[in-house]
């Protein structure tokens, strides 16, 4: 196995990502507005510099250890056991997961001007055939009934207003009742 | 303590047929409500109570009070069957809850959790009837300084629930702490990370749409893929549950964990201002690092079950303490609460316990009274709750995403909630895959708000001396205990990665 | 599929088509009132039983929506971009007045067509028993003396950052030039206000009903309200007028439509919620909750919230508010 499968190096990876981010934060909040009064005794920007320092503290501690063990570590160790994968290119299931993520920024996306009802019922039944449902019925019963009795019981019940896009009908239908 | 009284009310609520209706009514109701991440007890009972207005004090007491206790069990079922925490205060359940479940426990997980609600909740109401006028007390005394201290005791669990790595653990934690400073800062309304017109983050990110983001989003994610890749194990419920309770080894396994989580969420519900979120980790941490066999907590023990749910359960009993006895509300639910109070024309406070003292002792009786209601809808239903598990997990999958997105956007109605839901899916499923714990993000975000207003507002009231706080007891004593569990967590997570290191090596050498 | 898709689409055209609204059968299904708050909280309890007696008036349901987020924002500019077409109406609340001078957003009181004020409710000057006795505080005027004895040393907590109590404070001090330091309190007026009567800070500029228990007792004493009138649940707290200090100062809530609502659907609202306000239930409700009937019709409300846009930035000057949005 190549070290860059480790577990070690993927922490390497992740101490990198958070350390950026605790930077990037602790860079903001350089540029914060600054409260007046004589009153103040702790300014706003304060409170995020100490987390973002703490971020970036710990992730130098975790990106050092991660380092020593990619030199040093033996294959029983557990920091030179595989880590979960990454690569979309190999592996499959990845590759599903990344489908998954975009359907649900489709629905995201869909969900003011389409309606929840339509969109849910488009996202679940793309997501059954993508893991390999084909039981036609099941798919459309599931996709079509769940999304509509969760707006029901959260519209009636709870009498959350829920945007219906080119279903409004149905709405109105039910008011009428 | 008036004994007689107390009978009486106990005899008066419990023979009452429309109380009883009520509270059963309300307790199936919260569980429902529970159980569904997105839909909360809260919104549950401000619907009910203009319902309620035109019922009489107890039955709509006894309504109310069943959602609550309710609804903290409903929480864990959704926690333990698919990875989703119901509420905010049955988010450590599924540390232990939802690795019972993968190994085929679901029922007993859902039987441990419903029999620890009850007996922690058994114990607040106890604790309610008998020592309400000392820890109201108590809790008068608990201002900025004091709170404050007590969130860095609640921040010291963290180790505790950090997993192999306290660096990791750390980094998740900090990462959760910069997140609640998104926003208009509390004290002075200043935007950090954000500007003015960006309406929708003024407030910062809601808790639920992230919590539902980092658990079941994520969960779903990665579920698609352990199903391509033919991971996946279906679990059927071959699991026979022949007693809805608990059976007499498990409890007697349990009990320490249910006494000490009953004490520790009455404790720490009668704080006004802290409730059963942060009481579950703190009673979590405690059973962990006061067992012999701290490594086994994460892999599915009923211990970590019966600490977290007595402990939300127990708090609801302890927030009712500073309801009454001095009208301050504990938490949203109570609040709500306390409206149906001062509705009925009583006000809530250190003069009901001498011109109402009858009402008061009602009280306590309908919260008995919702706990046992709870425990009976509980028992019909978890055999019911365990069939869920054996959906077909092609299906499960998809019917989760919907139901969750949907309970993302009903919290504000907002569709950048749902996106901000998505958003954390993607980041809670990544951070998985690099086993960054996530509860150390869920604590902090739980605990950073009430960190930083009250460290600025002491300072503020103390004209920037911080070092005053040495003067009060209340703080210094929580400032110690959280030394103590750092110390001792730390030594603890040393302990195990030994162990574990050893038991590697076994394996090795047997191969 | 297809077929079915657009046999929907057909329906969906035809239903919304028969729910056109035409003044003259107003209205003709269930209206929608926005809540900019969350459920559960003092508006929506108002507004929910305000709704309920104005449906009584339209023989229609009125339901409400909470769209909250954002301070409220969200909610009032939900309400503000609603269909004109009388079917969406909402509450609108004090905090209205600050989002502009906080240059937070763009939203006025032109933004909205008033209906009708429902509610009021005073500030209040309540402190620490403890602490006026042994500072020989016994009314406004000996409280007003002493912090000008005492500049900047009397600390007042009033609710979160920007609320309607946090700048009853900056009222206080412009109408009668004191100084006092006000503390924050993001989690609302019950934290404040136990953290007075545990002597914490020495007093609260909430509400009257938000400090009753205190009051009662015996924690906390309440030195005078902001109020023409006594509040009718305490006879026995006088007024600030009263000692001759004229300050007047409260939170309100309204009832409003969106800009472009058709003047006679406007007319069948507005006598809809003149009645409700008298609804029996209605007022039991308010009475009990502790909260102030004040109605005023859409004319009177209108020039009231004018008002308000120049009173309540003024006061947030006080506090060190409006400079720091300014920059």
């Amino acid at each position: 196995m190549k070290k860059t499968q480790s577990k070690a190096f993927a922490n390497l990876v992740g101490s990198i990502v958070f350390g950026t981010l605790g930077l990037w934060a602790l860079i903001q909040t350089f540029s914060f507005q600054e409260a007046g009064g004589a009153t103040t005794y702790v300014q706003p920007a304060v409170f995020p510099q100490i987390m973002s320092t703490g971020l970036i503290i710990f992730s130098v501690a975790l990106l050092i250890q991660s380092v020593w063990n990619l030199l040093r570590m033996k294959p029983e160790d557990d920091a030179a056991q595989a880590a979960e994968s990454i690569n979309f290119v190999k592996d499959k299931g990845v590759l599903a997961g990344l489908v998954v993520i975009a359907l649900c920024v489709l629905f995201v996306v869909g969900f003011e001007p389409l309606g929840y009802v339509l969109t849910a019922a488009l996202v679940s039944a793309a997501i059954m055939l993508l893991i390999g449902k084909r039981n036609a019925l099941q798919i459309i019963l599931v996709s079509v009934l769940v999304p509509l009795v969760m707006w029901l019981l959260f519209y009636k019940l709870l009498a959350v207003n829920i945007p219906m896009g080119a279903l409004q009908f149905l709405r109105d239908l039910v008011d009428k009742i | 303590m008036n004994w007689q009284l107390l009978a009486e009310s106990y005899a008066a609520v419990f023979t009452n047929p429309q109380v009883l209706l009520m509270t059963l009514l309300g307790a199936a109701g919260g569980v429902l409500l529970g159980a569904i991440p997105g839909m909360t007890a809260t919104m549950g009972v401000a619907l009910l109570i203009p319902f309620s207005f035109g019922m009489d004090l107890v039955p709509s007491l006894g309504l109310l009070l069943g959602i609550y206790c309710g609804g903290m069990y409903g929480g864990s079922i959704s926690a333990i069957l698919i990875h989703a925490p119901g509420t905010p205060s049955a988010a450590a359940t599924l540390l232990d809850g939802y690795p019972m479940c993968q190994k085929g426990e679901a029922g007993r997980a859902l039987s441990v959790a419903m029999f620890s609600s009850f007996c922690g909740g058994v114990i607040g109401a106890l604790i309610m009837t008998f020592l309400s006028p000392i820890i109201a007390d108590m809790a008068m005394k608990f201002g900025p300084g004091e709170m404050f201290m007590l969130v860095v005791f609640g921040l010291s669990v963290i180790i505790a629930i950090s997993g192999k790595s306290i660096a990791k653990g750390m980094i998740s934690a900090f990462f959760g702490l910069l997140l609640c400073t998104v926003g208009l800062d509390p004290t002075n309304g200043i935007p950090r990370f954000i500007t003015y017109k960006q309406t929708a983050l003024l407030e910062g990110f809601e808790f639920i749409p992230l919590l539902i983001g980092l658990f079941a989003v994520a969960e779903i994610i990665a579920g698609v893929e352990r199903i391509i890749n033919g991971k996946e194990k279906q679990e059927r419920s071959n699991e026979k549950i022949k007693n809805v309770l608990p059976d007499f080894k498990t409890i007697r396994k349990i009990w320490p964990n249910i006494l000490s989580g009953g004490l520790i969420g009455t404790f720490i519900g009668a704080i006004p201002g802290a409730g059963g979120d942060i009481a579950v980790f703190v009673s979590y941490g405690f059973s962990k690092s006061a067992s012999k066999h701290p490594e086994q907590y994460g892999t599915g023990i009923p211990q970590g079950v019966a600490a977290t749910e007595s402990a939300n359960n127990g708090c609801s009993g302890g927030a009712m303490i500073p309801l009454l006895s001095l009208g301050v509300p504990g938490d949203a639910v109570t609040a709500i609460i306390l409206g149906a109070f001062i509705m009925k024309g009583i006000q809530p406070g250190p003069m009901m316990y001498i011109s109402e003292l009858p009402t008061v002792y009602r009280v306590f009786a309908a919260l008995m009274l919702a706990n046992l209601a709870m425990l009976v809808v509980g028992c019909l239903g978890v055999r019911f709750f365990a069939k869920i598990v054996s959906v077909e997990k092609k299906m499960l999958y998809p019917i989760i995403l919907v139901v969750s997105i949907l309970g993302a956007f009903s919290i504000n109605k907002s569709v950048f909630d749902v996106g901000v839901c998505v958003a954390f899916g993607v980041i809670g499923w990544l951070m998985n895959k690099y086993e960054f714990p996530l509860s150390p993000i869920l604590l902090a975000l739980i605990l950073g708000p009430m960190c930083e207003q009250n460290f600025v507002r002491f300072m503020n009231i103390q004209h920037g001396n911080f070092f005053n706080i040495v003067k009060s007891p209340i703080a210094m004593v929580f400032f110690g205990v959280a030394l103590l569990v750092i110390v001792y967590s730390i030594y603890n997570q040393h302990k195990i990665n030994k162990r574990e290191a050893a038991a590697r090596a076994a394996a090795k050498n047997a191969q | 599929m297809k077929k079915f898709i657009s046999l929907l689409i057909a329906l969906a055209m035809v239903l919304s088509l028969g729910t056109v609204a035409f003044a003259a059968d107003y209205p003709t299904k269930g209206i929608q009132v926005i809540c900019p708050w969350a459920a559960g909280g003092g508006t929506d309890a108002c507004l929910r039983a305000f709704a309920d007696a104005v449906g009584r008036q339209l023989g229609v349901t009125l339901t409400v929506d909470n769209q909250t987020g954002g301070g409220g924002i969200l909610g009032h500019q939900a309400i503000a971009d609603a269909d004109p077409d009388g079917y969406t109406l909402g509450m609108i609340t004090f905090e209205l007045a600050t989002y502009n001078a906080l240059g937070q957003s763009e939203l006025t009181d032109l933004s909205y067509d008033p209906l009708c004020r429902v509610n009021t409710d005073a500030a209040a000057i309540t402190v620490n028993a403890e602490w006026a006795e042994t500072n020989g505080i016994t009314d406004l005027e000996s409280f007003i003396s002493y912090c000008k004895d005492h500049p900047g040393e009397v600390q007042m907590g009033g609710s979160s950052n920007a609320s309607v109590w946090h700048i009853a404070g900056g009222y206080l001090m412009n109408e009668t030039g004191i100084e006092i330091q006000m503390i924050t309190y993001q989690e609302g007026a019950a934290t404040a206000v136990q953290n007075a009567a545990g002597g914490f800070i020495q007093g609260v500029t909430v509400s009257l009903a938000e400090a009753r228990s205190f009051i009662e007792s015996g924690h906390l004493v309440c030195l005078g309200v902001m109020d023409a009138e006594r509040n009718p649940s305490f006879p026995d707290v006088p007024t600030c007028a009263e000692q001759g200090y004229d300050i007047q100062y409260f939170t309100q809530r309204g009832l409003a439509l969106p800009l472009g609502v058709d003047p006679e659907i406007k007319a069948v609202l507005e006598e809809a919620c003149a009645a409700a306000a008298e609804d029996e239930e209605f007022v039991e409700f308010m009475n009990n909750n502790g909260q102030t009937i004040a109605y005023q019709n859409s004319e009177d409300y209108a020039a009231f919230l004018a008002q308000s846009m120049i009173d309540v930035p003024a006061a947030m000057e006080a506090v060190g508010l409006v400079e720091a949005a300014a920059e």
